[in-house]
Formats: C-alpha cells, structure tokens, sequence
C-alpha cells in the first residue's frame, strides 16, 4: 500500500510539474488569450476565459491545442461559457483540434456554448461534427 | 416627415486588434435601430460577424499583397437598407468563384464569406481605381 501511495504521488507530483510547464508555456507565449488548463475526471478541459474569439487571438487557441495534442494528451474538452462570439477563423482553430486529436485516436468535445455560439455551430453543420454538451458533467458522461 | 440617416466612416491599421472595435461599432448600431422589428440581438450578432469577417478579409488581402496599412469601413443606414462597404488595396478576387463550404468534409478556412452571403441580403466586390470594395447590403 504504501509504495502504490508514493508511486501516486509521483505521478501525481509528475502530472502537477507537466501540467504547471504546459500552463507556464501559455501565458509565455501567448499573452494575448486567457486559458485555463485543468485535468477533470480524466479529461483535460480547456476552458476559454475570454468573451470573444476572431483572427486576432484565434491562432493562439489553435496552437494551444495543438500543444495540448502533442503532449499525448488527446481525450480534450473545450469549455466556452464565457464565449459569446466567435468569427470562422474560431471555428476553424477548434476544427483544427478537433481533427488533429482524431488523427492520434483522441477526442476533442465542446461543451458549454452560448445560444449565438452555438448558432454559428449550426449554421456551418459543425455540430453534426463536434460532440456538443450542455455541461461538464454531460460530457464526462457521454465520453468512452 | 423626417428621414433619419446613420452613417459611420472608419479607418483602422491593418491590425487584427482592431476587429472587436469594428464588431462592436455593428452591434452597437443593431440595437440603435428603433424602427426593426426583427430580433435585435441576432442582427447585432449578425452585424458584428460580418464586419468583423469583412474586415478580417480585407487586412488579410492588405498585408499579403501591398504596403497599404490602412483599411476603410463605411457603414450606411437610410430608410429600411443597411449598407457596408469596405475597401481593400489587395489584387481582389472573384466573389462568385469562391465555393460554398463543403459541409460533409469542412475545412478550416472558407467560412467567412460564407456567413456574409448567408447573413446578408446582397455581397458584391467591385474594383474602383486602385482598391477592391465588397459591399454587403442588408434590408432592415
């Protein structure tokens, strides 16, 4: 028991040092878009702390992802309640993560989206490409 | 009997930090609009994504191809028409080659004319002397 506890730690020390790196890594490079990366229930959730994603700050969420992506972590929620607009060139970085999570066998799932968001989802069909959750909660569930 | 008349004549730096200041100049406008009956919020929405893809547009073309570092936004509202212009110093393109997105294999780019054509009641780009205008009318 208590080598299975300490080998818990180290992971969970491991997991903390990667994870501090790969947030340290954002807001280094990429001062200019608020984002928050937490690990939930297995899941890592990228939550989008900014109300608007067009040209300006939509390749910083896209290299973002794809940071995520090439650290081997694939099984990705993105988190947009704070999102109330977003422009074609957000769609296309979050199509972007989307496809390049599926070409390593992973997942990319959206959760979270404002009415007017989630028109632009429906206007383009996306939404018959990304799985859309009302909350968290309903994408942990829906995820295998 | 009073016709009123908005208009609103921008220049910004071809700098994509400028975008929410053009985006929020239609939304702001849309909710002026004392005589629409339609839903306001969804035609400020509407309004911001295309000037904000039209404008995205036009930065694109300025900064590829010419020094220009400047791009012109006119937005103009009499009677029941909305009209928006926005010039370009780019080499231009043909609006009418530009296809549809294909929605079985999306890409990801190809969408912002898209939402302009299908938001908007009327697009046209012409060449006037040395710079491009696309025009995107809306019937209010």
């Amino acid at each position: 028991m208590v080598k299975t506890d300490c080998r818990t730690r180290k992971i969970r020390y491991a997991y903390g040092i990667h994870l501090f790196r790969g947030i340290f890594r954002f807001f280094l490079t990429l001062p200019a878009m608020i984002l928050k990366l937490e690990k939930i229930n297995g899941y890592h959730v990228l939550f989008i702390e900014e109300e608007r994603i067009d040209a300006h700050n939509s390749g910083e969420l896209k290299d973002a992802i794809l940071h995520i992506i090439e650290q081997g972590d694939t099984a990705i929620i993105i988190q947009l309640e704070k999102v109330r607009f977003i422009d074609s060139s957000g769609l296309g970085a979050l199509l972007s993560g989307y496809k390049n999570a599926a070409a390593k066998s992973g997942k990319l799932a959206l959760a979270m989206l404002q009415p007017q968001v989630l028109s632009m989802f429906e206007l383009t069909r996306l939404n018959r490409v990304f799985e859309i959750y009302a909350d968290l909660n309903e994408a942990f569930d829906n995820q295998t | 009997m009073c016709t009123s008349v908005i208009q609103v004549d921008v220049i910004i730096p071809t700098q994509t930090k400028y975008l929410s200041l053009i985006g929020s100049i239609g939304e702001r406008i849309a909710r002026e609009l004392d005589n629409y009956s339609g839903d306001k919020e969804a035609l400020a929405y509407h309004l911001n994504l295309v000037l904000t893809e039209a404008t995205a547009n036009a930065i694109k073309h300025a900064t590829l191809t010419t020094l220009e570092n400047t791009v012109r936004i006119l937005i103009h509202i009499e009677d029941n028409e909305l009209n928006i212009k926005v010039y370009d110093h780019g080499q231009g393109f043909d609006l009418e080659s530009v296809p549809l997105p294909d929605f079985d294999q999306p890409k990801e780019s190809g969408m912002g004319l898209f939402f302009i054509k299908t938001l908007m009641d009327s697009v046209t780009y012409t060449r006037l002397h040395d710079c491009n205008i696309l025009e995107i009318i809306k019937y209010l």
